[in-house]
This record gives C-alpha cells, structure tokens and sequence, in this order.
C-alpha cells in the first residue's frame, strides 16, 4: 500500500504497519539487511522500499531476482540504490 | 552508546560529566583552541569526561556520506571504533567551518566534502590523541611516548585507563601545531572494507529527520503560487475561492512579486487553497521562448565563429589542420534541459526566538548563503541568525542556489507575518520540476581530422551554452577572461594528449534558469570527448581500449592515472569479450580530481528494445576512506548519468515546463541496469572527488556499446534518437 494514495478512512478498524513499528529495535532482517549492505545514500526513499519489501517477503519469504525486480520497480529511488535493493532483500530473505 | 547523538542528549550527558574536551581547527588543518569552557564554540570535535566522543561536521549529508566519513578521520586519529563516535551537523560559520576549497564559505559541492576536510579533521583528532596523552602521561608520570588510545582505551607503560578520564587535565593544554598524524600503516578504520555508515540505523527505521520532517508548534505551511513562465510577476490575484478551504490562513504576493504566498494550517489545506486562487500574471519580461527556439539558438552559436578561444590556440591552423587530414570525422551533439529532481523537494522552516534571534532549520547545501540573505531580510547581525543543518533528501546540486531561493522564499514568507507562529515553506514535486532550476541545454561542435595511419591529427571543438555562473555572485571567482570554465570542463584540460586542438565557447541566452546539475560541466563535456574517442578508434579500425591508451602515455599522473583506471575495468569487464549476443561500450573522464572509467554491456537491439546488462566501473580517487562508499557513491553517480541519458529531458513550451512530475520525468527504474559493480584503484594519494565521477562517463559508455549496434547517438535523450529499452 502507499500511504499517498490510501485515505485514512479506508483503513478505518485496520492495523497499519510503518516503518517506525516494523520492529521495536530495528532489527527486522530487512533493516540489518539494509545496513550491512549500505543501501541507504539520502535516505528519504527508504522507508517506502523497506515496507513494499516487507510485504513481498511476507508473501513469498524466497523471492526470486524478477520477483525482486516485479515487486520493488513499483518505488524510486533518485540516489540509484537499486543494485543494493536488491542485494538487501536477498539477504533479508536468506536470514529471516 | 548509540552511534548518533541529538545534541540534546550530548549537551545533557555532557553537562553531568565534568568536563568537556574541545578541539578546533583552521584552514591549515592547525587545532586554534582547547578548552573546557563555552569560549569554545565550534570545535571539530567534543570529547566528554564520560568518554563520548563527537565529530562536529561542517557538510550536509545528502547520501554522500561525509557524516561518516569526517567522523572516521576523528575516530582513527583520536583512536576510538565507529561505535565509540557519533556526530553532529556543525553550525553555521564559514570563519571556522568554510570548505577550504570554496574560501570563506561554508558549503558543500563539487565533491569536495572529503577532499577540503581530510587533513583538517585528521589534524583536530590527532591533537585531541595528543592532549589526551599528555594528561595521562602527567597522571601517571611516565614518557608520553609510550602512550596511545586504542579503542578508546589510554594505554602504555604498564597502564591503561578510559580516555574520558584525562579530559578535564587535558582541557588545560594548548594543541599543538603540528600534531603526529597517524601513519597509514597504523589505520583501522580508514579505508576498512568492514565500516559501515553511522547514519544507516535512522534511515532504515524512521527516526531520519530530513527537512520535512520538521514539525514546530503552531507553525503555519505556506506554498507559494508561482508563476507558470519563469519571470512572470503577479499583477493581481483573487483569493475569495481559497477562503471556503478549512485551514486557509491568507495569501500575499511575495514582495518580490515571482508568486503569491499561501499560508495555511497544514500542507493539505495550502494545496486546496493555492489550487483555488486565480493569479493574473504580468509576463511582459517572462520566458517565453519554446525548446525548439532554445535549440536553434544553440545551434546558430554552433554554426558561428565561437566568441571565446578557451584554451588560446591557432584556430585558423587547426581548421586548416583538420581540412587537409587523411580522414575527419564532424559531429553535432544536443543536450537538453535537465531537473535534478531529487527525492525530497525543496523546504524550510523558519521561527523567531524569544530574543528576536531567527532561526533556519534547513537540509542546508551552502548555509553561508541564506545566512548572508537573511542578514539583509532580517536586518540582523550574524550571530542573531542560526541555521539548524537536517538531513537532506538528496540534491545533485539542487540545493545550493547562488541566490539561496527558496531560503529568501520562505524568510520573504515569513516578514510579511507578525512572527509569532514559525512558518514552513513547502515546494511540492511539481514546483520543483517546474519551477526550478536545470541543467543548461548545451550543443557541441567537433571536427576531428585521422592521418593516414588513423591517428589523430587536429581536434577542433566547439561548445555553445547557457553560462552557469554569469550573472551570480559566483561570476568573480568561476568566470575568467569571460569563459565561464563549467561549460567547457574537461574538454582543453583533458588528459589525453590530443595533438592540434582547439576549443571555442559561445554562450548562448539563458532559458529560464541553470544551475549545476550532478558533475555539471563534465555532463555534457565527457560525452562528447568520449563518443568522438569512440568514432575515431572505429574510423581508423582500433581496438577503443588501446586507441584511448595511446593518447595516455606519458608518465605524468594525470596519463597514468587515467590509463590506470581503463587497464582495470577493462580486467574486470572482460573488455572484448562480452556474453554472446551482447555488445560492450568504453568510457573514461576526469572530474573533481578523480578519474573513473566504465564498460557498458547490452543485449537487444535499438528497435527492440536494448537492455543493460552489466555496467562495470573503476574509479581513481586517491585513498578510499570508506570503500564501500565510494563504491555506493559510483554506482549511484552511474544510474543517475544513465537514467537521465535514456529518456529524461524538460522541455518549454512558450516558456512553461510541460513536464511536471515523475510520471512524464522519468526516473532510473531498478529494471534498467541488471548488474552494476565498482572496482576501486588502490592509491596513497590525498582523497579526491567521489559524489560526482561516476556520472560523467556513463551515459557515453552507454552510446558507445550502442554504437556498435549501428547508432551513433548525439543527442539526447536516447529514446528520442531511435532508441528503445527493454
Ligand atoms: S536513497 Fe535517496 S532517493 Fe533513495
């Protein structure tokens, strides 16, 4: 889900997840991940790929590189951290 | 303790320590001043008697990574881990935090974060090491010179004991002028693979605090209603629709009249209300011109004698030169407007203290900037005015305005307010595509003249372009003898050693605004320097490797460097021998002091649909002080070089953008490149420039590899010239 296009009366009565309460102590696989493999530059974009990650890994824990690529093309990221996206959500998946 | 300290939490735990170690810096890289007392405002880094240590960093963090990079210089100096340092983003003062390659200025461009600062942060670090040891060496009354801090830890003749406990006796030493920098056969952290970023942690769980972020009480948002054709001023405006918005405030022209300000409760209700008010522009002195005429203009420059000799040659030998050549190759290239579009648009926020000092919180590129803007505004000395550095959301130059504006924007918003409620200024993405700043659209000329044996035997080139730094308060320093050297960077002063060549400069008229644009000159310059390297080595049946190499023969660095990093990404692309079915292109340029050269690999076929393989890089920037990082910065300085080359552009139609978001400008997509790495040049020379190398030869390692499918592309960009990706 995107936020920008979600108003908040359709989430009315259900949880809703950000990337501030994906873990209490950022140590989801996909937050490690993405430290150990330097993602992040600017940063701002961050947090949207990380949630739509953690959704994809919640669907399918073994995503294959297009079922990466499927998932994570719908976000931008203007710093080009891609090959690192890809690379962090590899990781998370092996290690979750 | 946590990697990154707010300087709330430093300043409470420090208060409760006893003391406070502070080390400053000059220019020279010499400490100034020590101390345990206030009289020591602006350190380079703050050492508490509880042992927290803290590099005060004078450049914003936009992703290029000098929060921690400056904060490894102090770690390995002083000798603590990265997990014993946090940092803080240092005030504004370009007496004390000016970047040494700007004069006194404080700010940070043109990939020099490192490069000024590498032995100024190391100096101060060293200094503290040295004070720290000489108060446990007094403590313990034994030489100094068995001394040392490792891992935090004073340790020697028999002893060892937390720094933190030497601070306060330390606190009373001079620094020392010239301090013993640790030799780099001593480094731990410096150019250590395993370093991971101190500011990784907040950007990864939603603690990051960019500019958007900020959120005071009682502030009021203001968007501003601008202008459609740059230049366009209002003559009236009617706001009564915008009233029936829950949350509108009022709406005032700016006094400069570019636009109306909107003020609101929020952003939502500033949308809804400049959306309903009805502007009535005076566009008698706006832009008015299309793309098509820009283009033209730069083509008629093209097609004249050019007003500059940039680099004072014989013309007229040249041309005769190139004339009478066995073979000569003539190209006409195009390049468009561009927006930097970073991923955060641009916004302030601006309050008044209770003492009527004004406060600026800011993703602040070049804060001397507004800080001299404000002094004028506010009518207020410097030291009334503070500028609270956040966290940037990306720039690629953006950010750093010769004119500061929108700084000027929202303190010009805030004037018109009685001041009591702090005031937001928020651009949204479609202000910042159309209202902003571009890339100058830009046309080269080249005739380049083959002897018989294919080598070259005059090169003459000609650059036709909207001047960035004419008419900005840049002009004094950046402009010389009326060549403004960003248009025509790395073109004469390249370092292949190409015989008989002249280059020529015509500025064109300004299209609305132009600013620099990630690697500014070098965008369009390594371009065309590299595709006529290309078009040269086929007309004459060479290898494009060994062509370029022979023109990188000598034995001066600028030669050896250069070739170095070609020898290593040809090793490490497999240059010639690409998967079966792909073809591969070669790209090589110097900027900001570093050199970086690139393979492309392809698949597909311009009809349809190309697709990139693997891009392969090497990059010369001296010692790498975070390897990893230079590697990130490259391959991140690569997508934006080739997204762009692929399909980006911002054209005018009668003066206004068309393009107005990232729908119709679009960025690099994860899908474009499949595979991309970066191989680093082992070096002991100073660090050089790497936010912005990896963009110059991107696009023309893509040209090239396409080239070898039969299209020579020229203009940009690519999918207007033919070419489709997959
Ligand atoms: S990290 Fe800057 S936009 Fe993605």
């Amino acid at each position: 889900m995107f936020s920008c296009q979600m108003s908040v009366g359709d989430v009315d009565g259900a949880d809703v997840t950000t990337i501030e309460g994906l873990s209490p102590d950022g140590t989801h696989p996909l937050q490690k991940a993405r430290v150990a493999e330097q993602v992040p530059q600017c940063g701002y974009c961050q947090s949207g790929h990380i949630m739509r990650a953690a959704a994809l890994l919640s669907d399918n824990p073994n995503p294959t590189r297009d079922e990466i690529k499927e998932e994570m093309s719908q976000n931008l990221c203007r710093c080009g951290t891609y090959n690192r996206i890809f690379k962090a959500v590899e990781r998370a998946a092996s290690q979750a | 303790m946590t990697a990154n300290l707010s300087r709330r939490g430093f300043l409470k735990t420090a208060a409760s320590a006893t003391a406070v170690l502070y080390v400053g810096a000059t220019a020279d890289g010499v400490a100034v001043a020590a101390g345990n007392t206030d009289a020591m405002l602006n350190p380079f880094v703050k050492i508490g008697s509880d042992g927290q240590v803290i590099a005060m960093i004078k450049h914003f963090e936009k992703g290029q990574g000098p929060a921690t990079g400056l904060s490894t210089l102090i770690a390995e100096e002083l000798g603590v881990s990265m997990d014993q340092i946090g940092y803080e983003f240092a005030p504004s003062n370009p007496e004390v935090y000016n970047n040494l390659f700007f004069g006194p200025f404080q700010g940070t461009g043109g990939s020099t974060a490192m490069a000024n600062s590498w032995m100024q942060y190391r100096t101060a670090g060293a200094n503290a090491r040295e004070m720290l040891i000489k108060a446990a060496a007094e403590a313990w009354g034994v030489d100094a010179s068995g001394l040392d801090i490792q891992n935090g830890m004073v340790t020697g003749a028999g002893q060892s004991a937390p720094l933190g406990t030497f601070v306060e006796a330390a606190a009373s030493f001079a620094p020392s002028e010239t301090p013993r920098l640790r030799d780099p056969s001593e480094w731990k952290i410096i150019g250590n693979e395993a370093t991971r970023r101190l500011d990784s942690p907040i950007k990864v769980n939603g603690q990051a605090q960019f500019g958007m972020d900020i959120h005071l009480p009682n502030q009021m948002v203001v968007m501003i209603k601008r202008t459609p054709q740059r230049g366009g001023l209002v003559a009236g405006f009617d706001d009564s629709a915008a009233k029936e918005v829950k949350g509108f405030i009022m709406a005032m022209p700016l006094p400069t009249n570019h636009g109306v300000a909107v003020y609101a409760e929020n952003t939502w209700a500033a949308m809804q209300a400049r959306a309903a008010i009805e502007v009535d522009w005076d566009m008698s002195g706006a832009e008015a011109r299309s793309s098509a005429e820009i283009r033209e203009g730069v083509m008629a420059a093209l097609n004249t004698a050019p007003v500059y000799n940039v680099n004072k040659a014989d013309q007229a030998a040249i041309t005769s030169a190139v004339d009478a050549s066995a073979k000569v190759l003539e190209k006409t290239f195009y390049f468009p407007l561009l927006a930097h579009a970073p991923m955060e648009p641009m916004n302030c926020t601006i309050e008044q203290t209770a003492e009527g000092d004004i406060v600026l919180h800011d993703g602040a590129q070049m804060p001397t900037g507004p800080h001299m803007a404000f002094q004028q505004i506010f009518n207020l000395p410097a030291d009334k005015i503070h500028i609270k550095t956040l966290l940037a959301g990306g720039s690629f130059g953006r950010r750093a305005t010769p004119e500061a504006d929108y700084q000027v924007e929202a303190a010009l918003a805030f004037v018109m307010t009685d001041r009591s409620r702090p005031v937001k200024l928020v651009w949204d993405r479609e202000d910042d595509i159309r209202g902003g700043y571009y890339r100058p659209a830009t046309g080269h000329k080249v005739r380049v003249g083959l002897d018989a044996d294919g080598n070259i035997a005059a090169w003459e080139h000609q650059v036709a372009g909207q001047s960035i730094m004419k008419g900005t308060p840049f002009e004094a320093v950046a402009v010389r003898d009326g060549i403004d050297n960003s248009t025509v960077e790395g073109l004469a002063d390249n370092p292949y050693a190409i015989p008989n060549m002249s280059v020529g400069l015509t500025d064109t008229e300004k299209a609305t605004s132009v600013l620099w644009w990630r690697s500014v000159g070098h965008t369009h310059t390594a371009y065309v320097m590299e595709v006529m390297m290309d078009m040269a080595a086929q007309a004459s049946g060479r290898d494009p490797l060994e062509f370029r190499l022979a023109y990188l023969s000598g034995d001066d660095a600028d030669s050896q460097r250069k070739a170095g990093v070609l020898k290593l990404v040809a090793e490490k692309a497999n240059w010639g021998n690409p998967a079966p079915g792909n073809v591969q292109g070669l790209a090589v340029h110097k900027s900001f002091g570093s050199y970086v050269a690139e393979v492309v690999e392809v698949s597909g076929t311009p009809e349809d649909g190309i697709q990139i393989e693997k891009i392969v890089a090497a990059i010369d920037c001296g010692i790498a002080v975070n390897p990893d990082i230079v590697r990130a910065q490259t391959e991140g300085a690569i997508g934006y070089g080739i997204g762009h080359a692929m399909r980006e552009k911002i054209t005018l139609d009668g003066g206004a953008v068309e393009q107005s978001n990232f729908p119709d400008y679009e960025p690099l997509r994860i899908s474009d490149i499949k595979a991309i790495e970066t191989h680093i040049v082992p070096s002991a020379e100073a660090p050089t420039g790497v936010g912005e190398p990896g963009t110059p030869p991107a696009a023309p390692a893509l040209a090239n590899a396409i080239a070898r499918l039969d299209l020579r592309v020229a203009e940009l960009p690519m999918v207007e010239q033919g070419v489709s990706f997959a």
